[in-house]
């Protein structure tokens, strides 16, 4: 095969094996060579995969179709395979794409039990071990403070995982972003009082319109987005001074845009981008004060993205940074197939007594002669 | 005369439905696909009544329509607004009388109780 060929199928993420009418192994890509190795054959020769080439040749299916293939003798070592099959480019072969069963699956399965068990072995320990001892320490004591700090990192992390994953979960609650903006500001308080920063609300009248998805979630981003604000303001030298973020809210078009605004330590223009890299640290040194695990924004990001938004980052020659949280307003485009077929049923459980209802109305309007 | 009905909902299917429930009813029928149209259209036509969805994409959703309707002088209490909500949780129903709706009606709705919430509201 050419190596261009080869080399653009090794980049393919999925699994591509190339078959021949015989079941014989003509060529197997990066990703099922080491997903499967030494079983490349076995699975070329897996009668539910014969059949399926022995039925696309004879015209019996057209392609493409849709192939399970169940691998392994026993229970602990059995894979399922799920994959297309496709006309090779040659006309004479046969292309099987493995969507599922492959190592990255293992691996994104593994992180998923990793942070189950942080959640489980980790979190919830913390949580019985503040109660306990609860009374004995006041609500600012440091041990109570390093314990809260530890479960807010844990829940970050559990976080980045759940969001980047495939099943986050969006809801359509209808969310006015003032409330939301006042409600994550009022949780900071203690932070920026601590840092002497303090807030001001810009823009954000009645008018507004509100957005909808998931508040738990947009929370966690617009908390995400202030607390950097916050902990990334210049820390000013007199006493008589605080630092100040400044949020603004603006509508444009059919989009709403809450701007997160801070005069801080700065950031090299060309490392902007990094910041929305989970666990890039944007070239800071680890000794930094801002020292972080630099989650926060590309969760946020994450979190936007899902809503069909987004966030942008600008900094300005002043050493203002600016965070531009952008969503669209209004209720999201729907599949509205389940529903409608609902309001259908309805209607015809109640036609018989509308015809009923019309026939009265057009008898009363026309009386017999 | 006969009244008229705006339908403001963003779902083509259900327009129809509501239109085909009503055309018996010798109603003057006239229809928006967003919030923005409708209430550009209630202030044109100053319908007796609005039937207006909740969840719409766009500029303006239900709620918001309610409210800037109710908020007019003129027209606040010249139109009866019945939002047409998906959900009919307790924290809909209190945003729809914080908006000033006149009433709601829960998809998927009977056509029948829609007929006659729009007869009760039209007879006040």
């Amino acid at each position: 095969m050419a190596s261009a060929i080869q080399y653009l199928l090794d980049s393919i993420k999925d699994g591509i094996m190339i078959v021949n009418l015989a079941g014989k192994l003509v060529f197997a890509n990066q990703s099922a060579r080491q997903s499967f190795p030494g079983q490349l054959q076995i699975i070329a020769e897996h009668a539910d995969l014969k059949k399926a080439i022995a039925d696309a040749a004879t015209g019996k299916v057209n392609l493409p179709i849709n192939v399970r293939l169940s691998i392994g003798t026993d229970a602990l070592n059995r894979t399922t395979l799920v994959g297309t099959l496709i006309p090779a480019p040659n006309n004479v072969d046969y292309v099987y794409i493995i969507h599922a069963g492959l190592r990255s699956d293992e691996y994104t399965n593994s992180l998923h039990n990793f942070f189950e068990l942080i959640r489980q072995e980790l979190r919830q320990p913390i949580l019985d071990f503040l109660k306990l001892i609860a009374p004995q320490q006041s609500d600012q004591s440091p041990v109570t403070d390093h314990a809260k700090e530890i479960i807010n990192r844990l829940e970050k992390l559990i976080d980045v995982v759940e969001i980047f994953g495939d099943d986050a979960l969006i809801s359509d609650d209808r969310i006015v972003v003032k409330d939301l903006v006042t409600d994550v500001w009022k949780e900071l308080a203690p932070l920026a009082s601590n840092r002497r920063v303090e807030a001001s609300l810009v823009g954000f009248n009645t008018d507004l319109p509100p957005i909808y998805g998931s508040y738990n979630w947009l929370r966690r981003a617009v908390r995400e987005c202030l607390e950097n604000a916050i902990i990334h303001s210049r820390q000013e030298i007199s006493n008589s001074l605080k630092s100040h973020v400044e949020i603004r809210a603006k509508q444009s078009g059919q989009h709403l845009m809450v701007i997160v605004r801070n005069l801080g330590v700065g950031l090299l223009p060309k490392l902007a981008d990094r910041v929305f890299l989970p666990f890039n640290r944007a070239g800071l040194p680890k000794a930094s004060p801002t020292h972080g695990m630099s989650i926060g924004l590309p969760l946020a990001q994450r979190i936007l993205e899902l809503h069909g938004g987004q966030i942008r980052i600008n900094h300005s020659n002043d050493s203002a940074t600016e965070l531009t949280l952008e969503l669209p307003t209004g209720a999201p485009q729907r599949d509205s197939t389940k529903l409608d077929i609902q309001q259908a049923q309805r209607y015809a459980e109640d036609l018989a007594k509308l015809m009923v209802r019309r026939k009265k109305r057009t008898t009363s309007m026309n009386p017999p002669a | 005369m006969p009244a008229t009905i705006l339908i403001v909902e963003d779902q083509a299917d259900i327009r129809k439905l509501i239109r085909m429930t009503l055309e018996f009813e010798e109603y003057d029928l006239h229809e928006a696909d967003n919030g923005a149209e409708g209430f550009r259209l209630a202030q044109a036509l100053r319908p007796d009544l609005i039937l207006l969805d909740v969840m719409m994409p766009g500029e303006l959703d239900g709620y918001q329509v309610c409210e800037k309707i109710k908020k007019l002088p003129d027209l606040k209490d010249k139109i009866r607004v019945v939002l047409l909500t998906a959900r009919g949780q307790q924290s809909d129903l209190e945003q729809g009388r914080k908006a000033g709706c006149d009433s709601y009606l829960t998809k998927p709705f009977s056509p029948l109780e829609l007929i006659e919430k729009i007869e009760e509201l039209l007879a006040v």
